[in-house]
């Protein structure tokens, strides 16, 4: 058996240097008494699917054949498992591509008559967790607010898009007038949502025979908040980790999508190790441009409504081959950071695919969908059903449950999904 | 036989109401005879009617009744293949289920009011703060976007507040306090382009970026011929948000036809919009001033449109932009003033600052200004908050409402933090108060104020100004005359323009017009001009319709609509010079006429690339009739579009239609789909599909696409009625006006009030859509209508 490191060699070994006084929240997950890495979620969604021809091998189980996607990710076929036949029941939205919105909550029939979303997996995570860590969450995007993250009460957690903001907010010490500044900030905040909680319940009282949901909305958002600032409050004081890594420079070009979602994605590895959160979700998309990748030049979302011209779909191919890239790249970077005898990757579940099975159809089923990493059995094509499709919320469960969180349905899930 | 026992077991357990007892003797016996063969435990419909209570209290139960009913009545239940009903039996049945459905809805009504609580959208905070604060510039950008549920976003059952809106609703609060108060030192400035810097560009390499541009002959000034946005920014330095002014002369450069110059705004993360589009005649150079609104990182620059530009290489092969004859813009001057304010500090800051003396520290008026208190802060920041509260809470306050925002302010005066931060806790929290973020109201008649509030906030999404608030101060708004005629100034005002763009951009879809854009090998004559024209064609005819008090029937086909030269281009409408909008007569052969056939509609409902008629067919069906077709089922193919140009999508849809039971919905689906295929994703006509990759003619033709098959815009209507096109399939639509004026009174109804419809509604519909119906659905007269009745009167 190797010997438990102490996190300061652990951390010089992995190439990222973190100087003292550590984390005090930190100390738990470090000394704990079997000294086991926490288990983090990564979750990531391009959402114009992949070219299904160019994606699924026609043999499941360990010996599957090496199709043009799964050839780039050939180096890692022992860290992952493919699965097809998941998907979410009633995802026939009001606009084609709705369901963005659910791809991690899996709510039915996106944006029709009376749609409330419901909370995503993410978020599930995020509130068991709490704010052990910083942040409990972090949800990015490549160009949009648009995220996959959504709240208790079915509202999107705005994505941030700026990898040089969200390094700064991680990583970086303000001036000590910024954080005096924000500090009274915070402390007038908190002052002034006690008084509209207070505000909300006298209304309550007055209104009572009335329809009230929303005051009691406004009042539980009021405390919820509250308890936001009061755990930032917490954690202000406390220094950040400093890391060797220099801040990134944001990329202005909102057409290099893969540019800027190899930025986010490039982060993941940083944010993880340094336990800046241990949930993070990423949306890869902009359906406008032209993506800045060569020989390309028709825009994401028309190109994946190829209708079978092939020279469209050879266009299509390039795009995805870079966005399947960035994911090997993730891979391999988790991989290479050592932890606690093992590497990142080992206690870190990356999911990867998509909320549409087939783009230029708009279908919502057979979704691609790639688990990596997070101490599960790996190696595998796994197929099920292919008109009679498992909940995809099964395998969200199966990872719920395997980063120790004792939860027993989410979303449409029927079962544990064992493979 | 099992079923009739469970009934009646049921009915035993119901308990003895007037309901219970109609149930007992009208409807049962209905149900029993006609209904339960198909519709009981063992039925593999979606409706068990043999375990369906009778508890109309109950919403959901409710809404399934409300269904039986409807479905027997328009004659779809009992299906044409089962026994007709027994006609008497039928009406008893159906009268005592309508009393009771109608009863449930009332007591309800009565009870808790039809209108549930309801929160500001995102839209309406934003004018709201800006009215309220007179600022200019969006601070909602924080806020969560309003999520799609299948109705408007104003209606409260589904719209929600969380962690997330209420920590941006500090922000926002925040973000238009700050444009609001600026005591800051005047920092507005005027600053004119020197084109000299572009000595250089105008022979560099092209390769460089150079070589587009020529030094005017004239005197002082450019030519430009190529549309880039890197050598002709307005010279301009924004560290205050606020409008600015950009003035240019501009001429068409080497051209017999128009010019057309645009200018356009780039913003720190390098999103480009075009804020003004104008032709410049040959010959005739012109001012351009155009007012908006700038943030710091903001870079404005002119440019023009290269429709009908040769190729680059004519330039290289004229030898230099100095010999070039092509078609070019030329601009002689370029100047930007601004921020732009009626005073300084701004007449926002004097407004709310009232009671403070603003002392000028420089002496020159320019400021930086101080606040000298004249009493103790407290009372200040009390006497700003008693001013600003009865128009932020739409009411005037109730005694001691105020005392818990002020005194919030009490510890940042021990602090002896500056007075703007002191009274900006008190303020950030009551514009983040429920009181002012939510529309709530008692059940029954909506008082003055109540009903100055929900018109303002459906005319004009925002707060009642002065005059409405007076008229409700004086209890005389609700007065029909006097409400009649604030309808009428409401209506004129341009603010009613904020409610013509939400509610066509929600009834219509029209928000989503830019969720796709143009294959651009298929359809290369989409441009920016095209893009910005496009949208603004509804608004002004829905605008027209209802200033000129116009009939509904305009909606389904018009001898009118509004244009300006590039739309006009797109529609093959001649002599349309300009790129301002006009009303303009459409030609007697002309497809257009309608909301329907307008681009903006037309690109709505395609997905850059291609159209789908089921995709417009349930778009007509569910936006314009008001009959949705039930969702696909679960296990349904979807359509795979082919745009090789070997299938139509007629030959991929007509595969399913020969199926029964796609075909049972597809039958009403598919054909004001097929009806509308003469027009493709932009709204362009076409008598031939588009098909990707030019093919060989393609070298000669120069196209970047090729032809593919021909149109087929036929069809059958669901009632069997053949249409060749479009204009015949107008008048079936024509003949349906009924329905579809119903409809949009409904609609329209829901946007006014934030509620939904509701079974007691039903009558009063009917009646306004008789009465209206009775003038030919004169739109103004809907408005009016609409407001005057008891639905919207009462919460």
């Amino acid at each position: 058996m190797f010997q438990p490191l102490d996190r300061r060699t652990l951390l010089k070994a992995s190439g990222v240097s973190l100087a003292l006084p550590l984390l005090e929240s930190m100390q738990p997950a470090c000394a704990a008494i079997d000294q086991k890495p926490p288990q983090r979620l990564v979750f990531i969604c391009t959402t114009l699917g992949l070219h299904p021809p160019l994606l699924w091998p026609k043999k499941s189980g360990p010996d599957y054949e090496l199709t043009p996607y799964l050839e780039l990710l050939k180096e890692h076929r022992e860290d992952f498992t493919l699965f097809s036949g998941l998907s979410h029941q009633d995802q026939t939205g009001r606009q084609p591509h709705d369901s963005e919105m659910t791809w991690l909550t899996s709510a039915r029939k996106p944006g029709m008559g009376g749609f409330r979303n419901t909370i995503s997996i993410d978020q599930v995570a995020a509130s068991r967790l709490g704010h052990v860590t910083r942040y409990p969450s972090i949800s990015l995007g490549t160009v949009k607010t648009q995220s996959q993250s959504y709240t208790n009460g079915g509202v999107m957690i705005p994505a941030q898009t700026s990898p040089s903001q969200l390094f700064a907010q991680l990583f970086l010490e303000g001036k000590p007038k910024e954080l005096r500044a924000q500090k009274q900030k915070l402390g007038d905040g908190k002052s002034i949502l006690d008084e509209l909680g207070t505000q909300a319940n006298v209304l309550r009282r007055k209104t009572s025979g009335a329809d009230n949901h929303l005051l009691n909305d406004f009042f539980d958002s009021v405390r919820e908040a509250e308890t936001n600032i009061a755990a930032v409050q917490g954690w202000i004081d406390q220094p950040k980790p400093r890391v060797s890594t220099k801040q990134p420079s944001d990329i202005p070009d909102n057409a290099d999508i893969i540019g800027r979602a190899r930025l986010l994605l490039d982060l993941v590895p940083l944010i993880v190790q340094t336990d800046s959160t241990r949930v993070v979700s990423i949306m890869i998309q902009d359906h406008y441009a032209v993506p800045k990748v060569a020989g390309v030049t028709g825009n994401h979302h028309n190109l994946s409504h190829h209708g079978q011209d092939t020279s469209k779909i050879q266009q299509l191919q390039k795009i995805e081959t870079e966005i399947v890239e960035s994911f090997a790249s993730l891979l391999g970077q988790m991989k290479d950071k050592a932890e606690m005898g093992t590497n990142l990757l080992a206690s870190t579940a990356v999911l990867f695919g998509s909320n549409l099975g087939n783009a230029n159809a708009h279908h919502a089923r057979n979704l691609p969908i790639f688990l990596a990493g997070g101490g599960f059995s790996h190696g595998r094509y796994v197929v099920r059903d292919q008109k009679d499709n498992t909940p995809l919320c099964n395998l969200f469960l199966t990872m719920l449950n395997q980063a120790g969180l004792p939860i027993e349905t989410f979303g449409q899930s029927n079962s544990n999904l064992t493979w | 036989m099992k079923y009739p026992a469970i009934l009646f077991v049921f009915l035993c357990l119901l308990p003895r109401t007037a309901a219970a007892d109609s149930f007992q003797q009208s409807i049962a016996p209905l149900i029993k005879t006609s209904c339960l063969a198909c519709h009981a435990e063992d039925t593999e419909t979606n409706l068990n009617l043999a375990a369906l209570e009778y508890n109309l209290s109950d919403k959901q139960v409710f809404g399934i009744w409300e269904k039986v009913l409807d479905r027997v009545r328009a004659g779809e239940m009992p299906p044409k293949t089962a026994e007709p009903l027994d006609p008497e039996q039928q009406k008893t049945a159906l009268n005592a289920l309508h009393q009771d459905l109608l009863a449930a809805s009332l007591a309800n009504q009565q009870k808790v009011g039809r209108v549930p609580a309801r929160r500001l959208t995102k839209l309406e905070l934003g004018y709201t703060l800006r009215d309220l604060l007179r600022i200019e510039g969006d601070v909602t950008r924080s806020i969560p976007d309003e999520v799609e549920a299948g109705s408007f976003d104003n209606v409260g059952s589904t719209q929600r507040i969380s962690a997330v809106h209420m920590e941006s609703y500090l922000q926002a609060a925040d973000a238009a306090l700050g444009l609001a108060i600026n005591l800051r030192r005047q920092s507005s400035h005027r600053s004119t382009t020197d084109f000299a810097w572009l000595e250089e560009w105008h022979e560099k390499p092209a390769n460089l970026g150079g070589s587009i541009t020529r030094k005017l002959a004239s005197g002082n000034g450019i030519a430009l011929f190529r549309d880039v946005d890197y050598l002709t920014s307005f010279r301009v330095h924004v560290t205050t948000p606020g409008i600015h002014r950009l003035t240019a002369k501009a001429a068409a450069y080497q051209s017999e036809d128009p010019v057309t110059a645009k200018l356009i705004v780039k913003n720190r993360t390098g999103e480009a919009n075009l804020i003004h589009a104008i032709d410049l005649e040959p010959g005739k150079p012109a001012t351009i001033v155009v007012d908006t609104f700038l943030r710091p990182g903001d870079t404005p620059y002119l440019t023009f449109d290269m429709g009908g530009v040769e190729p680059f290489g004519a330039i290289l092969a004229a030898g230099g932009t100095k010999n070039y004859r092509g078609r070019g813009i030329a601009i002689m001057s370029q100047e930007c003033e601004g921020p732009l304010f009626d005073s300084w500090p701004p007449s926002s800051s004097r407004e709310l600052l009232r009671g403070l003396k603003l002392a000028d520290a420089s002496g020159d008026g320019k400021g930086p200004f101080k606040t000298q208190l004249s009493q103790n802060p407290l009372q200040h920041v009390a006497e700003i908050a008693q001013h600003l509260a009865p128009r932020a809470f739409r009411r005037p306050p109730e005694e001691k409402e105020l005392q818990p925002f002020i005194d919030l302010a009490k510890p940042a005066i021990q602090e002896e933090r500056d007075f703007l931060d002191v009274l900006q806790v008190t303020l950030r929290a009551m514009l983040s108060s429920p009181q002012f973020l939510l529309l709530g109201g008692e059940a029954g008649p909506l008082d003055d104020y109540a009903l100055a509030e929900r018109l303002s906030y459906f005319l004009w999404k925002s707060l009642p100004d002065e005059e409405l608030f007076a008229l409700a101060h004086q209890n005389q708004l609700s007065t029909p005359d006097v409400l009649a005629a604030q309808v009428e100034r409401m209506l004129a005002d341009e603010k009613s323009h904020r409610m013509v763009q939400d509610f066509l951009g929600q009834w219509l879809m029209l928000y989503q017009i830019n969720a796709t854009t143009p294959d651009e090998s298929l359809y290369p004559e989409y441009d920016e001009l095209l893009g910005k024209a496009i949208p603004t064609e509804p608004e002004l005819f829905f605008a027209e319709l209802i200033h000129q008090n116009l009939s509904l029937a305009n909606l389904i086909d018009s001898e009118f609509t509004f244009l300006n030269r590039r739309l006009a281009e797109h529609y093959a409408i001649p002599n349309i010079t300009g790129q301002h909008f006009r009303r303009v007569e459409l030609p007697a052969k002309s497809p257009r006429g309608g909301l329907l056939t307008q681009a903006a509609i037309l690109k709505t409902t395609a997905n850059g690339t291609t159209t789908s008629p089921v995709t417009r067919g349930n778009f007509v069906l569910t936006n314009f009739l008001g009959t949705p077709p039930p969702p696909p089922p679960p296990a349904v193919g979807s359509i795979e579009p082919d745009t090789r140009g070997k299938t139509t999508i007629r030959e991929i849809l007509a595969a399913h239609r020969t199926i029964e039971t796609c075909n049972q919905c597809h039958r009403e689906i598919d054909p004001p789909g097929f009806a509308l295929e003469n027009f493709d994703p932009i709204g362009g006509f076409r008598t031939t599909y588009r098909a990707s990759g030019g093919g060989l003619l393609s070298i000669f033709s120069g196209k970047s696409y090729g032809q593919g098959p021909a149109v087929d815009p036929s069809g059958i209507t669901a009632d069997g009625k053949p249409f060749s096109g479009i204009e015949e399939f107008k008048q079936h639509l024509l003949a349906q006006q009924d329905q579809i004026a119903k409809h949009f009174i409904s609609q329209l109804l829901v946007y006014a009030t934030g509620g939904e419809i509701e079974f007691a509604d039903r009558a009063e519909i009917d009646v306004i859509s008789e009465r209206s119906g009775a003038h030919g659905f004169r739109l103004k007269d809907i408005f009016h209508a609409i407001v005057q009745s008891k639905i919207f009167r009462n919460k």
